[in-house]
C-alpha cells in the first residue's frame, strides 16, 4: 500500500484533550516535563562535576595525581589532619628524668608515644609507676608503655589542677575541694590531708625538639591529589552524608535519562500521528 | 481558565517542585548525619536490678600475664583496659563489658552465677547503625546457662542473626570473656 492510500484510509485521531481522560494524561506528561526540566537544572552542575572528576580519575597515572601531594591548610583540616595551634605540656619525673605529657590538640602524647586518653589535659603526674592524666571530668590511668589501665570519672566536680605534697601524695584540685586516689587507684576520694604544702603543676610550652617530631608525624607529607579527587567524586569528602547525596544524584541522572527517553518517544509518536492525520 | 491564572498556577508549581527537591535533599543529608546511638539501660539501672538495689562495692581484675593472653585470644585483640571492674555478691558476679561490633562499642551487662553459668545478659547500649537485633530476648536467651569449655568456647551453640554477624560475634566474645574472668576471680579468691 502506498503511503498516500494509507493516509486516506485512516480517520484523523482526535486531539488528546478531546479524548476521554486526555486532559489528565496531558497533565501527567506536563508534570513529567517540569520534573525533567527542574531535576535537570538541579543535577546539571553535579553531572558536570562527576564527569570532570571521573575523567581525571581515569587518567591518574598520566596526570601523576597520586604523586602530587596537597598540603593546603583547609583541605588538611577537612581530612582532620590540621595540627593544633596551641600545644601545651606538663612534665613529670620518669626514670629519673623529666618526661613530657603533651596536649596536642586532639591527641595526648607521653614524649613521642600517643596515649589512649582524651584531651584536654588539665595535668599529668607519674604516681607509683602509673601515669595519671587528668581531664576536666575524668582521670586516665596509663602505664609508662602507654597501655590504658582505667578511666575514673569525676562525678562530683571538675579538675582544675593536679599537685603533690612533700610526701608525694597526689592532690586533685576542684572548686569543691581537694581529692586524691585511693590506695589501689580504683576510686577518686576526698583528700583528707589538708595541712601539707602542695606544689601545683603548671602547664608549659614544650620545647621545639619535642613538638617538631609530633608535628611532622601528624601532618605527614600531605594528601595525594588522587585521594582528594576520588573522595570528591564519591562524596566521601564530606562524610557519609556526601556518599548518599552522590547516590541520590546518580538516581536523579537515571530518572533524567528515563524521562528523557519517554518524552522523546512520546513526541516522536505525536509527530508521526500528526503527520498521518494531516 | 484564563491565561494569567494558568501562568500563576505554573509558577506556583515550579516553586513547589524546587521546594520539594531542596527539602528532600536537606532531610536526606540530616538523616544521614544522625549518629546512631542508643542507650537501652544505664549501667546503674542494670546493677541495681541485678543486686535488687544493693549494689556491692566494685572489685577489679587486672589483665596481666596468662589472663591477658587468654582475653586477647577470645577477643582477637587486646581489651581496651588493663583493669576490668566488676560487682560481686555471694552467689553471682556482674560484668559490664564493651566490644566493638563493626565500628562502635556495644555495652553488654552479663551476670554469672556461682556454678559459672550465665544467668542474665542484656545489651545496655548499642551505637552501631546495623545489627541492633542482638538486643532482643530471642537472641540473648541462647546465652542463658551457657558455661565455658576448656577451649574457652561456650558449651552451647549460639545461632547467628542474618545481617548482624559482627554484633553477634561481639556479644558472644563478651559472654566468653565474662565467663573467663569470673572463673579466674573465683579460682583466685578460692586460693
Amino acid at each position: 500500500m502506498k503511503p498516500q492510500d494509507r493516509a486516506i484510509n485512516l480517520v484523523p485521531l482526535p486531539q488528546p484533550s478531546s479524548r476521554p481522560g486526555g486532559s489528565a494524561k496531558k497533565k501527567k506528561w506536563l508534570r513529567l516535563f517540569f520534573l525533567h526540566r527542574y531535576i535537570g537544572l538541579f543535577a546539571a552542575l553535579f553531572a558536570v562535576f562527576l564527569s570532570v572528576t571521573g575523567i581525571l580519575l581515569n587518567h591518574t597515572e598520566e596526570l601523576g595525581l597520586h604523586d602530587r601531594q596537597v598540603t593546603i591548610g583547609w583541605v588538611m583540616k577537612l581530612y582532620g589532619i590540621q595540627p593544633p595551634q596551641i600545644v601545651t605540656g606538663y612534665t613529670s619525673e620518669y626514670l629519673d628524668k623529666p618526661a613530657w605529657i603533651i596536649d596536642f590538640g586532639d591527641a595526648v602524647f607521653f614524649d613521642q608515644q600517643r596515649l589512649p586518653c582524651d584531651p584536654p589535659v588539665i595535668g599529668a603526674l607519674m604516681q607509683d609507676e602509673i601515669l595519671v592524666v587528668a581531664g576536666p571530668k575524668q582521670l586516665c590511668l596509663v602505664t609508662p608503655e602507654g597501655e590504658l589501665i582505667d578511666t575514673l570519672p569525676l562525678e562530683v566536680s571538675r579538675v582544675t589542677q593536679l599537685g603533690r605534697n612533700v610526701r608525694q601524695q597526689l592532690f586533685i584540685d576542684t572548686p569543691e575541694g581537694n581529692y586524691t586516689l585511693n590506695r589501689d587507684m580504683t576510686e577518686v576520694v576526698v583528700q583528707q590531708d589538708s595541712s601539707s604544702e602542695i606544689e601545683w603543676q603548671k602547664s608549659r610550652t614544650p620545647p621545639d625538639e619535642v613538638t617538631k617530631v609530633l608535628f611532622q608525624r601528624y601532618q605527614g607529607t600531605g594528601l595525594p591529589l588522587e585521594r582528594i579527587i576520588l573522595d570528591l567524586h564519591s562524596g566521601r569528602a564530606i562524610g557519609l552524608g556526601g556518599v548518599y547525596f552522590m547516590d541520590a544524584i546518580g538516581l536523579l541522572l537515571i530518572f533524567l535519562a528515563v524521562s528523557g527517553v519517554m518524552m522523546w518517544s512520546k513526541r516522536a509518536a505525536n509527530k508521526k500521528r500528526n503527520k498521518v492525520s494531516r | 481558565m484564563s491565561r494569567s491564572n494558568l501562568l500563576e498556577k505554573r509558577t506556583a508549581m515550579r516553586y513547589n517542585v524546587l521546594l520539594w527537591m531542596l527539602l528532600v535533599t536537606g532531610v536526606l543529608m540530616l538523616t544521614l548525619k544522625t549518629v546512631y546511638a542508643e542507650v537501652y539501660k544505664t549501667n546503674e539501672a542494670f546493677l541495681s536490678e541485678v543486686f535488687a538495689g544493693k549494689v556491692p562495692t566494685p572489685a577489679h581484675v587486672w589483665l596481666r600475664g596468662d589472663l591477658k593472653a587468654q582475653v586477647n585470644k577470645i577477643l582477637m585483640h587486646p581489651y581496651g583496659k588493663l583493669r576490668v571492674k566488676y560487682w560481686k555478691s555471694a552467689d553471682k558476679s556482674a560484668w559490664i563489658l564493651e566490644e566493638i561490633g563493626k565500628e562502635k562499642p556495644i555495652t553488654t551487662g552479663i551476670v554469672i552465677n556461682q556454678p559459672g553459668k550465665i544467668s542474665k545478659i542484656e545489651i545496655l547500649a548499642f551505637r552501631e547503625s546495623r545489627g541492633w537485633e542482638v538486643k532482643y530476648p530471642f537472641f540473648l536467651k541462647q546465652f542463658l546457662n551457657a558455661a565455658l569449655k576448656a577451649d574457652q568456647q561456650l558449651d552451647k551453640p549460639v545461632d547467628g542473626i542474618t545481617g548482624a554477624t559482627l554484633s553477634v560475634r561481639a556479644v558472644t566474645k563478651l559472654a566468653r570473656m565474662a565467663l573467663l574472668l569470673h572463673q579466674h576471680e573465683t579460682a583466685r579468691q578460692g586460693n
